[in-house]
This record gives C-alpha cells, structure tokens and sequence, in this order.
C-alpha cells in the first residue's frame, strides 16, 4: 500500500527526515515512536502533502502511485487521511458544514454520487456514537474553543465518517484522559479491516496497549534506528530511547 | 490647485442651467450658497488629512452633467425586477439618478404609519420639513455635501410615525442610468419616538457608465426608537460614488448600519453618528470586497456627547488584484461622555500581492470613565486552516472560499432580515465562485 525509500526532507532549510525506509500492507497497523523533535510529525505532514515541507530526495509509493506529485486533497480523495497532532481552528466554517464538504468532495472525486444535508446526519449519527462526540461540537466552528480532548475525539470522528485507507494518527493520544483514550482506540480498533492499514504516530506506549501495533518503528534524529513487534514498544517504555543512539 | 479651481467651473456653469421650476423654491437659496461653498472649497485634494488615502482627481476632471428628470424616464418596471431580493413583501422605493419614481415602486405593502414622500414635492411646497434639510448633513466644510446641496432636486422622505412597531422593511432602490451623469439624491429619514423598522439601500447600475452618484443622507432616530438601515452598493466598476451619512439619535434609541460594499471603482462612504442623549446603542457594521483597481474608503465618525452610550464598529475587507481599501474610523468621548463603550474593529483579507488596504482609528477620548477599544489586522488566509481543509478532500479553490466566506460571515450575520441577507450571502457566492479567489 505505501512504500517510503530514502526519504529525506526539510523546513526551512533545516533537514529533519534523513532517510526513511518504511512499508506499510493493507490490514496493518505499525507504530511509529521516538522522542520529540525526531520528525515524527514531519513525516505524517509530508504523507499529507504539506507544502512547506521541502523534499528533498526519495519517492513515496502509494497504491502504485508517487504520492509525491499528488495535492493534500488528491491524497484524501485517494484515502489517505492525517488526525493532525494539533487540530486546526476554522471560526465561521461549522464542523458539520466542513466535514459533509469533505465528504462529498471525497465522493465527486471518486465518481460516486453526493449526499444531501438530511441524509448525512443519518449518516454520521452511528459515527458520532462510536467516538461518543458531544451532538452540539456538531453546529460549532470547527475545533474552536473545543478542548484538547475534543478536537482529538473530533479528529477520530472524521476517520469514521470519511473511512480512509491509510490513517496517520499523529499523537492522537496526547492530551486525552484514559477513558477519553479508550473511547478514541476503541473507535479505531472499530474501523480496522482487512483492506486499510494505520500508522500511528506517538511517544508514549500507553496508547499502544488499547492500538496493539504489527511493527514497531523508531525513529531518532530523521531515521528510523530500529524495527520490531509490538514488544519492542514496551522495551522502549522501560529504557528509554537513549540505548539506541 | 488651479486644476481643481478650473473643475469646479463646470459645475457652476451647469448650475445656471440645471434649474428651472425649482430656482423658486424657497430651498433654492441655499442652493445657491452650497455652490458658493463648493466652488471655494473645490474637490478634496490628498493633502487634506481626511482624503489622504483617497484620491479624488479622476472626479474633479471628469464632464459630468447633473442628471435631469428626464434621463430617469428610461427605467422600466422589469428593469427594476431584477433589482429586486427575491421573498421580499415590503414596500420597493425606486430613485432612478436622483429622482423618486413613484411610478416603479411598490408602495402597496405600506404600513400608514410609515410615510414615503418625494422631496422635489416637500422643496415645491416649501414644506416645513424642508427646512430641515441640512441641518444634519453639514456642508460649510465638506464639498461633496455641498455639490449635493448644490445639485439636489429630489430623493425620497421617509417619515415613521411615533409607537409604530412592526412596519415590514422598506428597500430603497437607487438606480443609476446613462453615460457620465451625476446624480445627487437626497434621503431624509425620521424614526420617531418608541418607533422601530428597518431600511434597506440598494445602488445599481443600468447600462451606465463613469456615472457619479453623490448622495447625502439625513437619518433622525429619535427617543427610544430603533432603526436597523442595511446598504448593499452593487454598482457597476466603472462607476464612481460618494456617500455621506449623518445620523442624529437620540437617547434610549438604537441605531445599527450594516453596510455590504461591493461595486464601483471609486466609492468614498462617510457615516458620522452624533449620539445626542443617554443610553444610545450604536453599531456599525460593513462588509467591502475590491477587484481589480477598485478603490473603496469608509470613513465613520462617532461623536459621544452623552453619558452611558455604546457604539461597536465591525467593518471587514476582501481586497484582490490591486484593490485598495480604506477604513477611517473616528471616536470622540465629549468630556460628558462617561461610562462611554466604544468598541472599534477592522480587518482586512488581502488576496493578492498588489492589493492594499490603509487604516486610521483616531480616538479622541476627553472623559476618563470609559471603556474605548480598537484593532485592525491585516493578512492573508490562515495557511494551516487551507491545509487542513485540503487534508480532508477539500480542493484548493473550494477551501479559498469558504475560509474566505467565514471571513465575512460574522458581518452578514449581523443582517436580520433574511430577504436580504440571502441576496447578500447569494451576490457574497457568486463573487468567490467567479472571481474572488
Ligand atoms: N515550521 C518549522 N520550522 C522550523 N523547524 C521546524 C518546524 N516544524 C518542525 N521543526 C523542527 O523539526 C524537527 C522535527 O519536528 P517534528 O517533526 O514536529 O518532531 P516530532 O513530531 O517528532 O516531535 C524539530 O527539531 C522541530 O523543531
Ligand atoms: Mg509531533
């Protein structure tokens, strides 16, 4: 589904990703750890199509594809889909305006009729309960005022409505009480199948125990130092990260 | 100087001719001491602090010849239709340069407690009510107000009676029509005692071209009676139009003005609010989008006289290509003026490079219990906002508007007419779909 070689990016001149090497198959889930300020979220970023993140070398192939050439929005039309690690404000746009935009901007691009106001609250009603999103964060702007755990809860919350192939969680887990974790690993454990793959980006373990990962990545100073199974996380939470420079 | 001088030449001259019946209205002499008084100020150079950012010079060297009642007799009913907001059930006023014509308007829906009169009728009567004219809209120092004066032959008198309550909305429609015309109405509005309703102003344009319209405004709100005025400028862009707007309001009154700018290529609109009494609410709102070269100042002027007032100013701006804006807001707080709310705000979006906008809010406070705030920003769109709307699907052009759009939201919901607002908000779609961004 996505293969990374060589990778290797900057912002603002600065070069952060030095190199990644990562596959990602349909039905995994792979982990992506390490300490801040290794490029963990530069990454997820470049995956979305954030332009000023400057590649500079390697390709990233996505469904036969060089996601590289591809807009952010072309890359959500083809399903790839980034819960940001700070969810952006939108004052005056409504969350369920924006997200039935998205929707059926998703749809159009992929030939598939658009669905009208009324039937997409039917729609999403079964989503909302999933990730137990408060009804009125609905009708407000988009993520503005929402707390921490709101606009992370409300990230979860578009993944089930939009049901993307590739997800990049982009420290989901942060900033959430650990029912308000349950409630967001329980609604991506829900939405996992066969055909679509999740890559979650975090510094902490305890998001690992709701999420049990395939692989385990960490990545040091742009790289990624070491690969396992998901019992190498638990390693990590004992040593640290130190042991791998 | 001595091309300004020479412009205003051709406005006296076409003054000896201009007139024929209404030379004896007892109006007419002072008429005769706005030319004078135009002729000596001559059009407002940059050099005055007032006209910095606006410059005048195109209209002082165009040949504009005043309209005559004549060129309103084009206009037909269907060309006013589509004029029209659709689902509006109040009465329709049509001014066509400068002239009331009963004739196009729809005076059926009109409460009689609302009363619509011609002035060119109040001048020809020598009604008391003309005596009034002016004595709002000052003119020994601003010489588009005098050129008004000057040139006024007609516009409509709008009259609400004391306690009238629920009156639908009014539309005031100004149409502008023919080549080079100037157009001089004048709108006098009278809210009286513990009355409420709203007005809405429309101006379009007719197959005209480089049409001047200068119109004065005259607004009375008298004690504890509440005027919401709307104002949706649509002109052609190759039209020129100035405003100038005096309100006077009295205490316990409320006045809200919001105010949609999206024609002309160059539109300069005073609003100057004097709050006479206790406990005044004031808002005034404005919305201006400029393409291309278009060139739109809003000036305001509040002046706080009495104690316990508000006023809140919200104007936002969309400007592309090389558009320029301009927002001038004055506040004064009389010494008396304690427990004064003043609350200021401009913000500008700038879409392109080229496009500029100049802000000056002047506080001038001389009491020392009062709340006064203002702020302008200027920028461009939020660049992680357009991402992450782009990171859902949303296409690049898509995401422009509607970020663009929630921009001016929080100013259009200010509108609560809803006919209105959805002409608004439909003019506000078809912009971003077709040019804006
Ligand atoms: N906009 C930016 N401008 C300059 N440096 C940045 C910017 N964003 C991130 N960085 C730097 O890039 C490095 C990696 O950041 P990031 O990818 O956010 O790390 P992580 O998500 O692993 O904590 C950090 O050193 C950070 O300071
Ligand atoms: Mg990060």
């Amino acid at each position: 589904m996505l293969e990374i070689s060589n990778l290797k990016a900057a912002i603002d001149g600065k070069e952060i990703l030095k190199g990644i090497n990562l596959k990602v198959n349909p039905g995994e889930v792979h982990a992506i750890m390490g300490p801040n300020g290794s490029g963990k979220s530069t990454l997820a970023n470049v995956l979305a199509g954030r332009e000023e993140y400057e590649v500079l070398a390697g390709n990233i192939m996505y469904n036969g594809e060089n996601l590289l050439e591809l807009d952010p929005e072309e890359r959500a039309h083809k399903g790839i889909f980034l819960a940001f690690q700070y969810p952006v404000e939108i004052p005056g746009v409504s969350n369920v305006y924006f997200l039935r935009t998205a929707f059926n901007e998703i749809r159009k691009a992929n030939g598939l009729e658009e669905i009208d106001a009324a039937n997409f609250l039917k729609l999403i009603r079964s989503k909302m309960e999933l990730v137990e999103m408060d009804k009125t964060l609905m009708n407000r702007s988009v993520n503005e005022g929402f707390s921490g755990g709101e606009k992370k809860r409300n990230e979860i919350f578009q993944m089930a409505v939009l049901e993307p192939k590739l997800s990049i969680l982009d420290e989901t887990d942060s900033g959430l009480d650990i029912d308000a974790l349950r409630i967001v690993a329980n609604g991506v454990n829900a939405l996992r199948n066969s055909n679509n793959a999740t890559v979650v980006v975090t510094h902490y373990q305890r998001l690992l125990q709701y999420i049990v990962p395939d692989f385990v990545h960490v990545l040091y100073n742009g790289q990624i130092v070491k690969s396992g199974g998901k019992e190498l996380a638990l390693e990590l939470e004992e040593k640290g990260y130190d042991w791998l420079k | 100087m001595n091309s300004i001088e020479k412009n205003t030449e051709k406005y006296l001259d076409a003054f000896r001719t201009h007139f024929n019946g209404e030379a004896k209205q007892a109006f007419h002499a002072t008429r005769e001491k706005a030319v004078d008084t135009f002729s000596r100020l001559g059009f407002p150079s940059t050099k005055k602090e007032e006209w910095r950012f606006t410059n005048v010079a195109e209209i002082s060297r165009k040949q504009f010849s005043p309209a005559g009642r004549n060129s309103s007799e084009t206009v037909s009913v269907s060309d006013v239709e589509k004029f029209m907001f659709s689902d509006w059930d109040g009465p329709v006023l049509v001014v066509v340069n400068g002239y009331f014509k009963e004739k196009l308007s729809n005076l059926d829906s009109l409460s009689d407690k609302v009363k619509v009169e011609s002035l060119a009728k109040i001048l020809d009567n020598n009604d008391k009510a003309a005596n009034k004219l002016g004595q709002n809209a000052i003119w020994a120092d601003e010489a588009f107000t005098a050129l008004n004066t000057a040139f006024t032959k007609d516009g409509c008198v709008i009259t609400v009676d004391a306690n009238s309550e629920n009156s639908k909305p009014v539309h005031l429609m100004h149409i502008s029509t023919g080549d080079a015309i100037l157009s001089s109405p004048r709108t006098v509005v009278n809210i009286n005692k513990n009355a409420n309703i709203t007005i809405v102003e429309s101006f379009h344009s007719l197959n005209s071209k480089d049409s001047f319209t200068n119109i004065v405004s005259e607004i009375f709100v008298d004690e504890n009676a509440h005027l919401k005025h709307y104002k949706l400028q649509d002109v052609d862009t190759n039209s020129f139009l100035v405003g100038n707007c005096a309100i006077n309001q009295n205490q316990n009154s409320t006045y809200q003005s919001v105010a949609m700018d999206f024609g002309g290529k160059l539109v300069r609109n005073n609003i100057s609010l004097a709050l006479n009494g206790e406990n005044i609410s004031s808002i005034l709102n404005g919305l201006y989008i400029a393409q291309g070269e278009q060139h739109i100042d809003n000036h305001t002027f509040i002046d706080h006289a009495q104690p316990h007032c508000e006023s809140h100013e919200l104007y936002r701006g969309i400007l592309k290509d090389k558009a320029k804006g301009v927002f001038s807001g004055k506040i004064l707080v009389r010494q008396d003026a304690q427990k004064t709310d003043a609350k200021q705000s401009n913000n500008c979006l700038l879409l392109s490079e080229d496009a500029r906008i100049d802000t000056k809010p002047q506080l001038e406070i001389y009491a020392d219990d009062v709340k006064c705030t203002h702020g302008a920003t200027v920028g461009q769109l939020d660049e992680s906002a357009l991402f992450y709307l782009r990171a859902r699907g949303v296409p690049y052009k898509k995401a422009m508007s509607i970020l663009t759009y929630a921009f001016a939201e929080e100013v259009i919901d200010s509108i609560k007419t809803d006919a209105f607002k959805n002409k608004v908000e439909a003019l506000l779609l078809e912009r971003l779909e077709k040019s804006l961004v």
